[in-house]
């Protein structure tokens, strides 16, 4: 076999191998069907609001909150192999901030999830997952619609 | 020379399809195990309260007689028990505040507690003002901004007479607190 001839077959080698899914099970998937939300709430001279797992909301500092506009954690479902375990991948702080598309920005640190850390895929081969975080509000925080994105990852483990 | 070149070059051309290949399988927000979620909120104007157009609690004119009571309602209708005699002039009314912020927002009311209020005449003569109402009601959550982000608050209470109250103009100020909830 030639040079180029070995070149080829490495190709189409490495080729196979990368594209084909696992021979053994499911590749992992995750979706998202809930965003995050932190709600209606009066910065004041400033503080946070953490949003737990289970979407309810917490005040610190000065924030005050307003039932008329709750919050939410984030939903996301996965989908491999039944009962398997994965690991699941938060954002670090100082990744995550919300916009109000003028200049203006809260950061959101903290993540948490339920499971934390790691989880297991039940019978049917799926998991639910939520998120919460903290947001950062500064003192006099300029009203508006603030919005940002995050991403979560999970791999088996 | 032509035939070696043409070799080297299929071997630099298949080295840069694996080396693009691989580059396209790293793992970015698009790939299966990485999902995007969206986060937001929402920072709102405080609430604020004012009074109206100066239309303070006014208990009006009276007579005190042997002593009782005036009742102003919410509504600024005038009430008395003992022996007072209430005059029409000038008409009594509630306190009238408008309350504003952020629309459809819920909030609370603290009225004045019994005991704190007292008018006094700028001499040494008091009269206690209790049992503090309101139209929407003291309590939590009881107002609501509506689709105008602004309701109007109402306050009424009660005056106590004593018995030969000395004539004169007899003046407070009382505080009402709101607060989202």
């Amino acid at each position: 076999m030639n040079g180029w001839q070995r070149g080829i077959s490495l190709f189409v080698m490495l080729f196979t191998a990368v594209l084909t899914p696992n021979a053994w099970g499911a590749v992992i998937g995750i979706t998202n069907s809930q965003p995050l939300v932190f709600g209606k709430f009066v910065a004041g001279t400033g503080g946070s609001i953490i949003v737990s797992t289970s979407g309810a909301r917490s005040p610190t500092g000065s924030v005050v909150l307003l039932s008329s506009g709750s919050g939410s954690a984030a939903q996301f479902n996965i989908t491999g192999d039944a009962g398997v375990t994965y690991a699941i991948t938060l954002p670090a702080d100082n990744t995550v901030s919300l916009t109000d598309n003028s200049s203006h920005t809260m950061g959101v640190t903290s993540f948490i999830s339920d499971p934390a850390v790691t989880g297991t895929l039940s019978g049917g081969g799926t998991a639910t997952l939520t998120v919460g975080a903290t947001l950062v509000v500064n003192n006099a925080q300029v009203t508006g619609e603030y919005s940002g994105s995050f991403d979560v990852t999970v791999n088996y483990n | 020379m032509n035939k070696n070149f043409q070799q080297h070059a299929l071997k630099l051309a298949t080295m840069s399809a694996i080396a693009m290949g691989l580059s396209t399988i790293a793992v970015d927000s698009y790939a299966a195990n990485v999902a995007s979620a969206s986060a937001n909120a929402s920072p709102v104007a405080a609430i604020s309260i004012a009074l109206d157009n100066n239309n303070n609690l006014n208990f009006g004119k009276f007579v005190p007689g042997t002593g009782g009571t005036i009742s102003v309602n919410a509504a600024g209708g005038r009430s008395v028990t003992g022996a007072i005699l209430p005059l029409s002039n000038p008409a009594p009314g509630a306190a009238r505040f408008n309350v504003t912020g952020d629309v459809n927002a819920s909030y609370s009311i603290t009225l004045p507690s019994n005991g704190t209020v007292i008018l006094s005449d700028g001499a040494t003569h008091t009269m206690a003002v209790d049992n503090f109402v309101s139209t929407p009601a003291a309590g939590v959550g009881t107002g609501n901004l509506g689709g105008g982000g602004s309701q109007q608050l109402s306050v009424g209470a009660t005056l106590t007479v004593a018995n030969g109250q000395v004539a004169g103009n007899y003046t407070a100020n009382f505080n009402v607190t709101v607060d989202y909830n």
